[in-house]
């Protein structure tokens, strides 16, 4: 049985592929960017969840060390970004010691047409505000349940009710209008 | 009265940036990605960012940090009272010791140099980073002697210029940040 590929359209709609995508090479400044981002992204992950585990069971490098079988001082090197070539099963000890469950979510880049990433605008802003099934950007709590990753939290939905209130405000203010505050 | 305080913030920022004294930092955003927090520069550290006055990797975490904050994600802020000794060096920001309201620091672990921004929320995610400096227990950083406070008083100085009230700082410091963890 043929399989047909698929492709999303500049448009957001699916169809199949007519032709083969374009291929470039990343330059090494791309390269570089996107190592770190994810690195960045990877330590402020392990260092929060440190924070909480210090402040709930109370437990320092030396009990994730036990737990873990990872070397105290590697565990200190790893949370201080100064461990290079973290590995997988690295992290996953870690993380499991601080009694998380990592999980790698792979967003995907491809454009679909729902204007998330162009320049703000207010009515782009109030459009992401309630965050409902149905819209392609994913429900704000299946992400929270189902990955520890990049779980968003409830003050990250809070963060943006406040963006588009803010974007309102200056999309208001740069056509010379009142500040309409909605129920601030 | 919050409205008003959030009306005069906005536009005190507004004047710093088209007199050029604060740069609106914006990153490129990515599907799913919008702009959840704001940050803003002194032309100094936006420099710092976005010339190669650091080394690459170096550049490419604040950057990626930088980026962090704006896109809303998650930040560890060690308190300037914190009983949590082993944390201190560990955390995103730091809460600098002295009167309030609060003076923080964001730490950029090395390699070469551990570099240190420093800066003051003037609303909830809303952060002004205004200087830098390095240190290093590898030898000198080639930079001028890092004195924290000078830099206070530098950014204390910013403030009072700009008409940027102190009593619109959050304090205490856990009223600055969402999404972000207090130890």
């Amino acid at each position: 049985m043929m399989v047909e590929r698929t492709q999303l359209s500049a448009s957001g709609t699916e169809g199949p592929a007519k032709e083969k995508a374009p291929v470039s090479e990343m330059s090494n400044d791309r390269k570089l960017e996107v190592v770190v981002q994810l690195t960045d992204d990877v330590l402020a992950k392990l260092t929060s969840a440190f924070f909480e585990v210090m402040s709930k069971e109370k437990w320092g490098k030396r009990d994730l060390a036990l737990i873990s079988g990872l070397n105290e001082t590697a565990i200190g090197h790893i949370l201080a970004g100064r461990r290079k070539n973290l590995t997988i099963e690295t992290i996953a000890l870690l993380a499991r010691s601080m009694l998380k469950r990592p999980e790698l979510v792979l967003h995907d880049t491809r454009p679909k047409g729902n204007r998330a990433g162009l320049p703000s605008s207010a009515a782009v802003a109030l459009e992401r505000t309630p965050p409902q099934a149905g819209n392609l950007i994913r429900p704000l709590t299946t992400i929270h349940s189902s990955s520890a990753a990049t779980a968003l939290t409830e003050s990250q939905e809070h963060l943006r009710k406040n963006s588009a209130l803010e974007v309102l405000e200056r999309s208001a203010g740069e056509q010379g209008g009142l500040i309409q505050k909605m129920g601030r | 009265m919050v409205d008003a305080q959030l009306a005069a913030t906005q536009a005190a920022i507004e004047a710093a940036i088209k007199s050029g004294a604060l740069i609106h930092h914006r990153v490129a955003l990515e599907e799913g990605e919008w702009e959840q927090r704001s940050l803003w520069l002194r032309p100094e550290v936006n420099d710092l960012v976005s010339t190669k006055k650091l080394d690459p990797d170096q550049r490419e975490r604040v950057k990626a940090a930088l980026r962090r904050f704006v896109i809303g994600g998650p930040f560890t802020v060690v308190k300037a009272g914190s009983p949590h000794g082993e944390a201190s060096n560990l955390g995103d920001i730091k809460e600098l010791q002295g009167p309030p309201p609060p003076f923080v620091e964001l730490r950029f672990k090395p390699p070469k140099h551990q570099l240190r921004i420093f800066g003051r929320f003037i609303r909830k995610d809303g952060l002004i980073l205004m200087s830098f400096g390095m240190k290093s227990r590898a030898g000198t950083t080639g930079m001028k002697p890092l004195l924290i406070p000078n830099e206070r008083r530098r950014c204390d100085s910013f403030f009072s210029a700009r008409s940027v009230k102190l009593e619109w700082v959050p304090n205490p410091i856990e009223n600055s940040l969402s999404n972000a963890t207090f130890v």
